[in-house]
């Protein structure tokens, strides 16, 4: 199986609209740059595309774009950037860039 | 099921007459009301602005979809409204929105019409669908490329 490069993280606090446009968002900028993206969402329906313990191992780098609490403990001693939802809809392309570019910070709380 | 499923031909507004953010909002909730899908206008209003009020719902493109998931709503639907010189809807990229779909959600709604109101979300940052959508010029036309969202995710 190919492995995903970064990976993401979205959820809002209604869970019906942004959560799912980020997400989309997200993917669609990785495809520009030919690269996989996989993004769990964090919505009404419940937690979609899970993200496997040995995808998160492999990955360079996580986006978690949340305005709710999202389960961060599994990313600990990755490089990562926490932003407000909104942020994933509006500069996606930027995220995905600075992710490849290894400019997040190391996740370590 | 389809989007169109959730969607009824008189809480679609092709000519929106609203100028601001507070009347748009206003507008869409009352073809809701109207048509009964929620019970207190007043109060399903107060919810969607308190999710404005968490960060706008103008989600940049020319597009806002103000939503509330509340105890005001009777039936999941959704209300669509298109506006040719576009609102100030203090959105994400600061253009106006133009295509507005506001989402009244049911407190218990079921996983299946949150499914389809996902794809609805993920569709609309399709450009091409945009396009599309902003350029209908009837009801049926819209109902049409409605139905191309499907469960494709």
């Amino acid at each position: 199986m190919a492995k995903f490069e970064i990976l993401g993280v979205t959820a809002c606090p209604t869970g019906i609209a942004h959560t799912y446009m980020a997400a989309e968002k997200l993917k669609k900028a990785g495809k520009k740059v030919g690269i996989k993206v996989k993004v769990e969402t964090n919505g009404s329906i419940g937690v979609e595309n899970k993200l496997k313990d040995s995808e998160i191992a492999e990955a360079k780098a996580i986006i978690v774009a949340a305005d709710t609490k999202v389960d961060m403990a599994r990313f600990k001693g990755k490089q990562l950037i926490e932003v407000p939802v909104s942020k994933a809809i509006k500069s996606a392309d930027e995220l995905i860039e600075q992710a490849l570019n290894g400019e997040f910070k190391v996740y370590n709380k | 099921m389809k989007i169109t499923d959730l969607i009824d031909i008189n809480c679609i507004q092709l000519e929106l007459s609203s100028t601001t953010k507070s009347e748009v909002i206003d507008e869409l909730a009352s073809m809701l009301a109207a048509e009964n899908y929620v019970t207190e206008k007043v109060g399903f209003i107060n919810s969607i602005m308190e999710r404005e009020n968490h960060s706008t719902t103008g989600i940049g493109s020319g597009i806002a979809i103000p939503h509330a998931k509340c105890d005001y709503v009777i039936k999941t639907t959704i209300a669509f409204g298109l506006s040719k010189e576009g609102i100030e809807f203090e959105s994400l990229d600061d253009e106006k929105a133009h295509l507005f779909f506001m989402i009244a959600a049911k407190s218990d709604a079921e996983d299946e019409h949150l499914k389809i109101l996902s794809y609805l979300a993920r569709k609309l940052i399709d450009d091409d669908f945009r396009e599309k959508v902003l350029n209908v010029s009837d009801k049926t036309k819209l109902f049409k490329l409605l139905e191309e969202i499907g469960g494709d995710e």
